[in-house]
């Protein structure tokens, strides 16, 4: 008997490598912080090393991709330039297109495969809903298929997005946005800059979410700033009503069930007057029209209410 | 408030020494003792609610089991700092070398709460197990076993030691301006966390320098009065391989 996954562990263990950057690659030009494009490019040995979870990750992400491909050729679609390299000299951009996609029109679009968790997956039904993720690296996907449109000198490509717990795809398409492009050409130019003049661009204000865990967070040295502060408050009596709601919500779940059993099942009787033991019970059935109403922007406050430990003060 | 610098140590100590021969006299009144008690009592209360919260804001993966003891994460740490509001800036490391070609990294950073300002360090040596140590299947008498090996200096990854130094410090930061070190297993599975991670810490033997577990060195450390693996244990008793 031998053990199967440590031998597979080990393998990932000592795939664990950073790799000379030299240019500014596309698929990493949708990042949000200039400096650490800077760092890619200037202090990529101190880059940490991938952990062998992430190594996991990119390996089924590949597999996928290969799946997707044979997918696509399968349905009828023509797939060439797989892997197809590009290079901008001007402003040292580089990177290499999953595939261009052809439908028999006569026209190829530029195809990028993005496998992704099913959470996320669900949360993606337009470019916008990329540009809104609050995963960053989701944020980054049309900016390397925006520079993939501009290279190529296409007007249109596709995003071929795989669920990775269900193996569904879905297709998002995108027009070339020239302002957005000439962005990123522009965000090129200011890491050449700092590149040649060994220097890095400013940090972004302190942001957890981008920040925490960066690759390069030990050099960056970000300084923290948390201004939101917990207030504690003695106020008795909402203190009072927390604790007797926390005595009454196991007989308010009890009530919403019952209460659900009982009106599901009267829905389902003939008669609009119902008598059962002790109780009546009438059925009334209205019907009523809503008007369309215009979008408009509504605020929600969600409130989460947790009880401390057991023996911690009140 | 600025943590007092460890150089006023001895006089306070001396000054402790003398009184200690003298007798106690209090400068305080009456009701300033009972001020101060109610002060203190306050204190106790805040801090008890302070731990709780924190506690709260944290799950088993933010925890890892550290020789017994419970150990919260940077992870753990940054969720904690945002709920109090805790900032920080972290200077530059300083490296140094040692002669046998393992180096450390030092880390410095200032930590803020409400006026009250602390600094904490965190460093990491690339002699630390965690990066100088793997294990290795060899054959021995036929057998396949597996080994801790050493891995040399020049191999061990320089960012990941780095990083590792950097994250102490925030994790030292947080969790001292917070007073929320030292807690003990019993107070975090009362609010349900259990430490998804153990690290034990491996000792050597005494004569062999193997590696030896700590219920190993425990029990050797009472029969022997000194850590032996099994085998030179066995050989104090007369026997051995």
């Amino acid at each position: 008997m031998f053990n199967v996954e440590e031998k597979v562990l080990n393998h990932f263990e000592s795939k664990k490598r950073v790799f000379p950057c030299r240019s500014n690659r596309a698929s990493s030009m949708g990042h949000e912080c200039a400096r650490y494009l800077t760092y890619c490019r200037t202090r990529w040995e101190d880059k940490r090393l991938p952990e062998p979870g992430l190594l996991y990750i990119f390996n089924y992400g590949n597999t996928i991709e290969d799946m997707a491909i044979k997918r696509l050729q399968a349905a009828g679609f023509k797939i060439s330039n797989q892997q197809r390299d590009f290079e901008d000299k001007q402003t040292g951009i580089t990177g290499h297109i999953d595939c261009f996609l052809a439908n028999g029109d006569g026209k190829e679009y530029p195809c990028e495969i993005k496998s992704m968790s099913p959470y996320i997956w669900d949360t993606i039904d337009s470019v916008e809903d990329m540009y809104k993720s609050d995963k960053k690296w989701v944020r980054g996907y049309p900016g390397q298929l925006q520079l993939y449109l501009l290279l190529s000198e296409k007007e249109e490509g596709l995003f071929y997005l795989v669920n990775k717990l269900t193996s569904q795809g879905k297709d998002i398409w995108m027009k070339l946005n020239y302002g957005y492009a000439e962005s990123l050409l522009k965000k090129a130019e200011e890491i050449n800059r700092n590149v040649i003049a060994n220097t890095v661009p400013n940090r972004i204000p302190y942001n957890p979410e981008m920040c925490r865990g960066c690759d390069f967070e030990h050099i960056c040295l970000p300084p923290a700033e948390n201004n939101e502060e917990l207030l504690i408050e003695a106020e008795p009596v909402i203190e009072e009503a927390l604790n007797r709601r926390a005595e009454v919500e196991v007989m308010s779940k009890e009530y919403s069930k019952l209460d659900k059993k009982i009106k599901d099942y009267i829905k389902t009787r003939a008669s609009d007057k119902i008598n059962i033991g002790d109780w009546f019970i009438e059925k009334k059935t209205t019907v009523s029209m809503s008007k369309p109403k215009e979008a408009t922007e509504i605020t929600r406050t969600t409130i989460f209410i947790k009880k401390l430990t057991p023996d911690s003060p009140g | 408030m600025k943590q007092k610098d460890f150089t006023e140590e001895p006089i306070k100590e001396k000054a402790l020494a003398k009184t200690d021969k003298q007798e106690v006299v209090t400068p305080l009144n009456d009701d300033g003792l009972i001020v101060v008690a109610e002060q203190a009592e306050k204190r106790i209360a805040a801090m008890k609610k302070i731990k709780a919260c924190a506690l709260q804001m944290t799950n088993s993966n933010d925890w890892i089991d550290e020789g017994g003891k419970p150990y919260l994460q940077v992870s753990g740490s940054e969720k904690v700092a945002r709920l109090f509001g805790i900032s920080w800036r972290v200077s530059e490391p300083t490296f140094e070398v040692g002669e046998d070609g393992h180096y450390m990294y030092c880390y410095k950073g200032e930590f803020m709460m409400k006026g009250a300002l602390i600094e904490a360090v965190g460093t990491r040596s690339s002699r630390d197990a965690f990066f100088s140590r793997k294990s290795e299947w060899k054959t021995e008498d036929g057998q396949k076993v597996k080994k801790k090996v050493d891995i040399p200096p020049e191999k061990i990854d320089k960012a990941n030691v780095m990083k590792g130094a950097y994250t102490n410090c925030i994790g030292n930061g947080i969790t001292r301006l917070l007073g929320i070190r030292n807690l003990t297993w019993e107070e975090l599975t009362a609010v349900g966390i259990k430490a998804a991670t153990k690290v034990e810490f491996k000792s050597k033997c005494s004569e062999c320098k193997a590696d030896i577990t700590s219920a190993e060195k425990g029990y050797s450390e009472k029969k022997y009065q000194k850590a032996l693996c099994r085998d030179c244990q066995a050989k104090q008793n007369g026997g051995g391989k």
